[in-house]
C-alpha cells in the first residue's frame, strides 16, 4: 500500500514534469469556478446558475489530464512503445484523475452549500455531478484513442460542451447530458440520467477497444 | 525458438503477409526490400498489431489469442523510430517506464535502472533530456527500457536506420553482446548489418518468404553467378552500363569490379560470393 501511495504521488510529479504549464489549467478551472460561486451575489433567483458553473466550466475540464496522458502514446515514435504500458495502466491514471475531480467537486459542493443552504443541491444533482465526470473524462479518452490527436480532441469536446451551454440544450437535436434547470420528478429526469449512464458505458468500450490498438499512425 | 506458421494478413484487402512461416532462433536477420512487410511481421510478433490467420509459439507454447500475439514479458519490441518523454531526462523515463512494467519499490526501481544503463552503456548519458540525446543514444535508452522487464526475446526493427558509420559500429557491436543471452529478432536492409550480425536469416519479398538458413546457405545461393573484371578507368563506364555492378574497389593499377549476372561472363573470373550477392541471387530469381 506504501508503494502504491508513493507511486500515485510520483506519478502526479511526472505529469506536472511532462505535461508542463498545461497541467495547471484544471486547476485554474477550478479556482474559476469557486471564485464564481463565492463572489457571485446570493440572489436566490439565480442561485441554480453556480449548479450550471459547476457543469459546464468546471467538470468538462475532467478529461483534461487523462487526454494529456494518453496522447503521449501517439507522439512521434512513441506508439509502439507505450501503448502496451499505458493500456495496462489505464484503470489506475483514470481513478487518480476522477478521484482529483471528485475532491473537487466536494468542495464547491460544501462552498455551495455554506454560502445558500443544503436545499441548493439535491441527491440527484451530485449524482449528476459525478455521472458526467465520467462521461466528459471518458469521451476525452474515447476521442483521443479514435483520433490519436489532442488538439482536435480537445476542440471536439469544447464545441460540444459551449453549443450545450450556451444554447442551454435547445439549439442541437441529440441528447442533452445537462441539468439546467432544478431537478424535478417525473419522467424527464430518469430518461437523462439513463442516456448519460448508457454513453458513460459505450465511451468506455470504446477506450477500452481501441486504446489497445497500435495498427494505426497518429494523424 | 520462436515458430511462426502461416502468417496471413492483409491491410485494405492487400496482402502484406502471405502464408509466411519462419524458425526464429539465435540472432535472426529478416532482409528483404522495402515493402516486403518486415514492420508488419515485427509488429504482429510484439502484439502490436492484429493477424488475419497463422500461429506463433515460442518454445512450443501457442501464443496466439483470437486474433493477437498474447500481451507477454518475454518479447519486447524496439520500433524503428524510438522517442519517448522528450523534455524529461533519459533516467527519469526510465524510471517512470519501470513504475508502468509493475516495479513499484522505489529503491528496487533506482538498482533496475542504474543496471540497465550499464548494460547498454548509457552512463554520462542519463541526465541529459530525451530529446538532446542522438539517435544512437535515444535507441540505447530504447533498448533499456526494453531490458527492464527482462524480456528473453528483443525484436529490433531497422535498429541502425538512421545513424552514422561510428554510432552504427557501436550500436551493432551492443546488440551482438546482447545476443549471447538474449534471442534478437533484426529486420534490416543493409545486409552488412545482418552479415555482421546474424547467425539464421530469412528472406521476405512482398509479404512471402523466398529464403530461410544460415548465412552460409545464403551465400551458397549465389554460387556461380558473382564475377569479378579486372577494369581501367575506360573500361569500368562500359561495364557499368552494360552489367549488374554489385561492388568496385579501387587498387593500385587497377579497378575491381564485381558483378551479379546469372550467365557466364568470360572475361571476369568467378569468385565466392558474399551475403549481399546471396541476397540478390534470391531476390532475383524470384522476379525472373
Amino acid at each position: 500500500m506504501k508503494h502504491f501511495i508513493e507511486n500515485i504521488f510520483l506519478s502526479f510529479r511526472f505529469d506536472m514534469k511532462t505535461m508542463g504549464v498545461i497541467f495547471f489549467v484544471p486547476v485554474v478551472m477550478f479556482a474559476f469556478s469557486l471564485s464564481i460561486i463565492v463572489l457571485a451575489p446570493g440572489i436566490v433567483d439565480d442561485r441554480y446558475n453556480n449548479i450550471v458553473v459547476i457543469q459546464g466550466l468546471f467538470i468538462p475540464f475532467s478529461c483534461w489530464w487523462i487526454l494529456y496522458r494518453l496522447s503521449e502514446m501517439y507522439e512521434e515514435g512513441a506508439q509502439e512503445t507505450l501503448v502496451p504500458y499505458y493500456s495496462k495502466r489505464f484503470p489506475v491514471d483514470f481513478f487518480r484523475y476522477f478521484f482529483l475531480h471528485v475532491i473537487g467537486l466536494a468542495v464547491l459542493c460544501s462552498i455551495l452549500i455554506i454560502k445558500y443552504d443544503a436545499s441548493i443541491l439535491t441527491g440527484i444533482n451530485v449524482l449528476h455531478f459525478i455521472i458526467l465526470t465520467l462521461f466528459y473524462m471518458l469521451l476525452g479518452t474515447s476521442l483521443i484513442v479514435l483520433i490519436k490527436n489532442v488538439e482536435i480532441s480537445l476542440t471536439i469536446i469544447m464545441i460540444y460542451t459551449v453549443l450545450e451551454v450556451i444554447t442551454q440544450g435547445d439549439y442541437m437535436p441529440w441528447p442533452h447530458v445537462f441539468l439546467f434547470d432544478p431537478p424535478i420528478n417525473g419522467p424527464f429526469l430518469p430518461i437523462k440520467l439513463s442516456v448519460l449512464g448508457v454513453a458513460v458505458i459505450v465511451l468506455m468500450v470504446v477506450t477500452l477497444i481501441f486504446i489497445r490498438r497500435a495498427d494505426k499512425k497518429p494523424k | 525458438m520462436i515458430q511462426l506458421s502461416n502468417i496471413n494478413k492483409q491491410m485494405k484487402k492487400h496482402p502484406i503477409l502471405t502464408d509466411v512461416s519462419l524458425n526464429m532462433e539465435g540472432i535472426y536477420g529478416l532482409i528483404g526490400p522495402n515493402g516486403a512487410g518486415k514492420t508488419t511481421l515485427m509488429k504482429i510478433i510484439s502484439s502490436l498489431i492484429s493477424l488475419d490467420s497463422g500461429g506463433l509459439t515460442i518454445y512450443g507454447e501457442d501464443y496466439v489469442k483470437g486474433k493477437y500475439v498474447k500481451q507477454n514479458k518475454r518479447i519486447g519490441y524496439l520500433p524503428q523510430d524510438f522517442m519517448v518523454y522528450p523534455n524529461i531526462s533519459a533516467e527519469e523515463a526510465l524510471d517512470h517506464i519501470a513504475m508502468l512494467k509493475g516495479v513499484m519499490d522505489k529503491r528496487e526501481r533506482r538498482d533496475t535502472v542504474n543496471q540497465v544503463i550499464n548494460e547498454v552503456n548509457l552512463q554520462g548519458h542519463q541526465n541529459k533530456k530525451m530529446i538532446e540525446l542522438s539517435g544512437g543514444m535515444r535507441k540505447r535508452v530504447g533498448i533499456a527500457q526494453l531490458l527492464i522487464g527482462k524480456p528473453s526475446i528483443l525484436v529490433f526493427d531497422e535498429p541502425t536506420a538512421g545513424l552514422d558509420i561510428e554510432e552504427r559500429i557501436r550500436f551493432r557491436n551492443l546488440l551482438k553482446n546482447l545476443g549471447a543471452n538474449h534471442t534478437i529478432i533484426i529486420s534490416s536492409h543493409i545486409v552488412e548489418d545482418i552479415e555482421f550480425l546474424s547467425t539464421k536469416v530469412g528472406v521476405l519479398k512482398k509479404g512471402k518468404v523466398l529464403f530461410e538458413g544460415t548465412p552460409a546457405e545464403l551465400k551458397a545461393q549465389a554460387a556461380g553467378y558473382v564475377w569479378e573484371y579486372d577494369a581501367t578507368v575506360e573500361e569500368l563506364d562500359e561495364i557499368m552500363n552494360h552489367k549488374e555492378v554489385v561492388q568496385i574497389t579501387e587498387e593500385e593499377t587497377k579497378i575491381s569490379v564485381r558483378v551479379f549476372s546469372n550467365h557466364e561472363e568470360k572475361e571476369a573470373k568467378s569468385v565466392p560470393p558474399r551475403l549481399i550477392d546471396g541476397y540478390l541471387a534470391v531476390v532475383k530469381g524470384e522476379d525472373e
